[in-house]
């Protein structure tokens, strides 16, 4: 693994405040004058830090609405930080505004979950991939256009042929669209690329052959490439790294197999013992419940954000909100506890 | 100069339009709207020609110049025998007779084809403009803009429309002067925009929101460009089927007014002939060619836009087929 | 506090659309005469004399500014002074009073009329989509509502009205007769209904369904009896075409009359009954399909419950929801093909009172009828929305 850090994130935090109704805001203007204002914002994304270096596959791992999407969209700054520092090329991008966050755009691209949605259903093969070209103007001439168009098209083995590039999205099938996905990101030969659960809407069958394709043109391009996904298998066949979030908050994060084989978060073990295997002669681990559900990001549970669902939860996880603890140099964890529970599971097997 | 799409776009929507046109041919209804308005629209444009005599007007047609005696007539109506006064019947010279005061009905006809679909087409793409207008830019700028705009529209939309349009075009006769069809028009345009500006407005928020709109803007797309290349071009089924849907209305608002009186005297539309045939009592005095031609006439055009707006929805949600 | 905060919200929405309307009409009839005394108080008008000219001036404060017009205009609009009809020469609220039941008996009548067959119609048509009873009702209600509303009532009149000789073409048809033939009709439509497909099949009469049948005939008795104590015992297939009644009818006893304004009504009825029931109709049809694949009606017919009981006990009271708030938004058209009919039959109703108006330039009655229609409307509208709330309150997040 190259040292050359294409995107580092520190601190990232968003909150999407509520809508205030009508009949609220004259409640808090009449009724509860001078009183603190009711501020009610879901905490999308907490205080998320990372970075991703050329080359390198770094898997975002988490339930749905835990603000791994969201992540991803603030990178791109398809949406507004609220605060927090993200440098890309050693230059921070969180403040740019419009204007001068399009000259970064060729620079960096994103790969939608659903083909069937991400693909305007009245733009051509061709006109789709183009866009990115044609708006950014990276080809003076229609023809350089094109052939950059079937060269991509030719990186993710789809035809090249003039009937191909006419052919509008429902005419193609969903693992074809997705590659047309790919393909769009892929043009303008980004350094960096977010692939937001690019598999998760096709069929079982086709998904190895896209996966296949972007892990190839990470390797070819050398591009720093961040994986979302909520499906840890697919993580690991993806991704050098990976970090797990709960709720707006990376709670564990180091290299893939370190994370996978020996899982330091309570939340990651539980993930990790829900997955089930297909080999009927395996001895099934220990399975670690996760009790009750995810609560909303609207109120958090004080201290610990895993507490209220933690079965190894103590008194003290109530009190901290705990930041990310170094297990070793690759591996951290966000959990005040976590030598204390890694011993306990160990005792757990020797009895 | 540098172009956003490929030189092939031409070729392309035409090949479009080719593969619409074959799914339209399979939908019989569509097929046969499309042929009476076409017919209909042939009828009205080259009216000049199909009449001997011009246009209803100051130049009035009169009878007795042209030589020929009003005849009275009993006419075998069921029922009844009723003699007739001075209209002239269908089997005299004139093939669809002649109003009381002798304007020929069949040249009647022609011209007020011509002044109703003039009106329906302009009010119908007038709504849709205007409509789809508002509703893209409310839909864009939001806010207190979006607000304001949605009340309005709904304010319109609640107060009874034919009462309105009565008071509205009642209201050039205050000043001694009389109503124009391009007034008519615009009324129609007046009250009825809001109901495509809501729904083109509704269309353009669920389109804003699809993911190749935040694809778009990831490959550095401004606003201006995502809705016209982005929203406008989905938008524009519904515009079309809408636009389909505002004639057909305005094609009733119309007949509605000038039936009531309301209308150009100087162009005779098709609800003014029945206007004619009420105020001179041709119904309870028989002379039926007063009133069932220009009626099935307003009703064909209904129909045809009708058949096409249904033709049209089939393919634009293709779930309704199946239905 | 959802349900009140919501039928709150439309209430004041429904005050704030009844202001526009105030605020829209007092501007439309300054906005086009510079000088509003040429508009509510016409000097050369045959109907005013000088005094009543100078007392409408005072009381509508014609002469003073827009805005002191406008405080006037709606002080004396709140407290029910709805201005002055030169024409007729009584205040315009009396006359409006005076004309309103007239609109409400056929626009009553024809709306309860079309919602319940109507709603009827498209439950069993949507039940049988895609049959060639569907396409019938499909093509006549395209048909039907391609046509101007007026060119059915002129139709009517033309085939049913008196003509110019109205003792030569009064057609009409003995009571028993009339009602031996509706029993008739009506009892082969319910052996036509029943399960089994040969006739012998259908006519395998068990026990409720002779009961049905009899207590149509029953009915059909009833009526014969009621009608030929109440009639000279003919049913008269002519109709008047124009008038609420007969002048003078009044005298021949309050059963004549009220047969007399019922024979009067009829055709109206017939007309807007017409196109009501193809509006509710394909409105019901719509909503039928739509229910029909909803999965509990799936549930319910795999279940092998009766035709009857999946279509009238599982799929009405869904689909019927939407029908309810129509009526409620539908009532600004419906008032407005009121004018139409009633200007068709010379009916008198408000409609009519309005047209005429216009027609005389009377606008100080045109401007109270148009606000007393709004009015209607509005309370109507928030009728509907405030039943539909309370029946269905996922509409409230809409």
């Amino acid at each position: 693994m190259n040292q050359d850090v294409i995107i580092e994130v520190t601190n990232l935090v968003k909150h999407f405040p509520l809508k205030k109704s009508l009949t609220q805001t004259l409640r808090e203007q009449f009724f509860y004058r001078g009183k603190e204002p009711i501020d009610l914002k879901v905490h999308a994304v907490d205080k998320v830090s990372f970075k991703i270096s050329a080359g390198e596959t770094f898997g975002l791992v988490g339930e749905s609405g835990c603000g791994k999407t969201t992540v991803g969209l603030l990178l791109l700054k398809l949406i507004e930080p609220t605060s927090g520092v993200i440098n890309f090329r050693n230059e921070d991008i969180s403040q740019l505004s419009e204007g001068e966050i399009k000259t970064k755009r060729k620079e960096m691209q994103i790969i939608f979950q659903n083909p069937y949605e991400s693909l305007s259903p009245r733009f051509s093969v061709l006109d789709t991939i183009a866009e990115p070209l044609r708006l950014l103007k990276i080809y003076n001439s229609e023809d350089e256009v094109v052939e950059r168009v079937k060269e991509t098209l030719k990186s993710v083995g789809l035809p090249q042929t003039e009937d191909f590039l006419d052919r509008y999205p429902h005419e193609l099938s969903g693992g074809m669209r997705q590659r047309v996905g790919v393909a769009r990101a892929y043009t303008l030969n980004p350094s960096f690329i977010v692939a937001d659960e690019p598999v998760s809407m096709l069929d079982v069958s086709i998904r190895v052959g896209v996966l296949r394709i972007m892990k190839d043109l990470v390797k070819k391009f050398q591009t720093a490439f961040l994986f979302i996904t909520h499906d840890l298998a697919l993580a690991r066949y993806m991704c050098d790294r990976i970090g797990v979030m709960y709720l707006g908050r990376i709670v564990e994060l180091g290299k893939t197999e370190d994370v996978i084989n020996n899982p330091l978060h309570p939340y990651t073990k539980a993930l990790i013992s829900a997955v089930p295997d297909p080999d009927p002669e395996a001895t099934r681990t220990e399975e670690i419940p996760i009790v009750g559900e995810i609560p909303s990001g609207l109120i958090l549970p004080q201290g610990c954000r895993f507490n209220p669902r933690c079965i190894y939860a103590e008194e003290k996880c109530k009190e901290t909100d705990p930041d990310l603890l170094e297990a070793d140099p690759t591996h951290l964890v966000a959990c005040i506890r976590f030598k204390e529970v890694n011993n306990l599971v160990k005792e757990g097997e020797v009895e | 100069m540098y172009k956003l799409q490929s030189n092939k776009t031409l070729q392309r929507r035409w090949k479009t339009w080719k593969k619409f046109w074959t799914v339209y041919k399979s939908n019989r209804l569509g097929v046969i709207g499309i042929v009476i308005l076409v017919i209909l629209i042939v009828l009205a444009i080259t009216a000049d020609g199909l009449t001997p005599y011009g246009p209803p007007g100051p130049d009035e047609i009169n009878l007795q110049e042209s030589g020929m005696d009003p005849r009275v007539w009993t006419i075998p109506i069921p029922f009844t025998t009723i003699e007739l006064g001075p209209f002239w019947n269908p089997f005299s010279d004139h093939p669809f007779g002649t109003t009381e005061l002798g304007f020929d009905v069949y040249t009647l006809l022609f011209f007020g084809l011509r002044v109703s679909l003039a009106v329906a087409f302009i009010s119908g793409i007038f709504v849709v403009l205007l409509g789809t207008i508002i509703g893209v830019s409310s839909a864009y700028v939001g806010g207190k803009v979006d607000a304001v705009i949605m009340r309005i529209s709904e304010v319109i939309l609640v107060i009874p429309p034919l009462p309105l349009l009565l008071m509205l075009a009642s209201v050039p006769e205050i000043g001694g002067g009389t109503t124009t069809w391009e007034l008519t028009a615009i009324l129609i345009v007046a009250i009825y925009w809001p109901v495509s500006a809501r729904l083109i407005r509704g269309q353009a928020l669920s389109l804003k929101e699809r993911t190749f709109v935040l694809s778009a803007k990831a490959a550095g797309a401004s606003t201006p460009y995502i809705i016209f290349k982005h929203i406008l071009p989905n938008v524009f089924p519904l515009m079309i089927t809408m636009m389909i849907t505002a004639m057909r209305q305005a094609i009733l608002f119309e007949a509605f007014l000038a039936y009531l009186g309301f209308s150009d005297p100087l162009n005779w539309s098709l609800g003014f002939i029945l206007n004619t045939a009420q105020a001179e009592a041709a119904f309870t005095r028989g002379a039926w060619w007063l009133m069932f031609p220009p009626a099935i006439l307003i009703a064909l055009i209904g129909i045809s836009f009708a058949f096409i707006g249904i033709a049209l929805d089939a393919i634009v949600n293709p779930r309704l087929r199946k239905r | 506090m959802g349900t009140l905060g919501f039928i709150g919200k439309r209430i004041l929405f429904a005050a704030f659309a009844f202001f526009v309307a105030l605020t829209f009409v007092f501007l439309l009839y300054r906005a086009i005469e510079n000088d509003p005394v040429n508009v509510f108080a016409p000097a050369g008008h045959h109907g005013i004399t000088d005094e009543q000219k100078e007392v409408l001036i005072k009381k509508w404060g014609l002469d003073k500014s827009i805005p002191e017009q406008f405080i006037i205009y709606l002080s004396n609009i709140f407290r029910g002074d709805l201005g002055y009809s030169f024409e007729h020469g009584r205040p315009v609220s009396d006359l409006i009073l005076e004309r309103l039941p007239w609109t409400l008996l056929i626009l009553g009548t024809s709306t309860i009329l079309s919602t319940i067959i109507g709603v009827l119609i498209g439950a069993y048509i949507g039940w049988r989509r895609a049959s060639k009873l569907d396409a019938t009702f499909v093509t006549s209600s395209l048909i039907l509502n391609a046509t101007p509303l007026f060119f059915t009532g002129i139709f009517f009149i033309y085939f049913l009205g008196y003509q110019a000789h109205p003792e030569k073409n009064d057609w009409k048809i003995p009571y028993p007769i009339f009602y031996s033939l509706v029993v008739l009709v009506i009892i082969f439509i319910l052996i036509y209904r029943r399960k089994g497909k040969t006739f012998k099949e259908k006519m395998q009469f068990d026990r409720s369904f002779s009961s049905k049948i009899g207590l149509v005939v029953l009915l059909g008795l009833i009526l014969t009896l009621i009608s030929l104590n109440f009639s000279d015992g003919d049913l008269h297939l002519w109709f008047p075409i124009s008038g609420g009644k007969t002048p003078g009818i009044e005298d021949q006893g309050s059963i004549a009359t009220l047969q007399n304004i019922f024979h009067h009504a009829l055709l109206p009825i017939l007309v807007l009954t017409i196109y009501g029931v193809l509006a509710y109709g394909w409105f019901m049809r719509g909503n039928i399909i739509g229910v029909l694949t909803e999965d509990y009606v799936q549930t319910a017919i795999s279940k092998g419950l009766d035709e009857n009981e999946v279509l009238y006990g599982h799929c009405m009271r869904n689909a019927m929801l939407p029908v309810v708030t129509d009526i409620g938004m539908s009532f600004g058209s419906i008032i407005g093909g009121s004018i139409l009919v009633e200007q068709i039959f010379s009916y008198p109703g408000t409609g009519d009172l309005i047209y005429t108006a216009l027609l005389n330039s009377d606008y100080n009655l045109v401007q109270g009828s148009f606000i007393i229609i709004t009015a209607l409307t509005l309370l109507g509208l928030v009728i509907a929305e405030v039943l539909y709330s309370v029946i269905d309150p996922r509409v409230q997040r809409s």
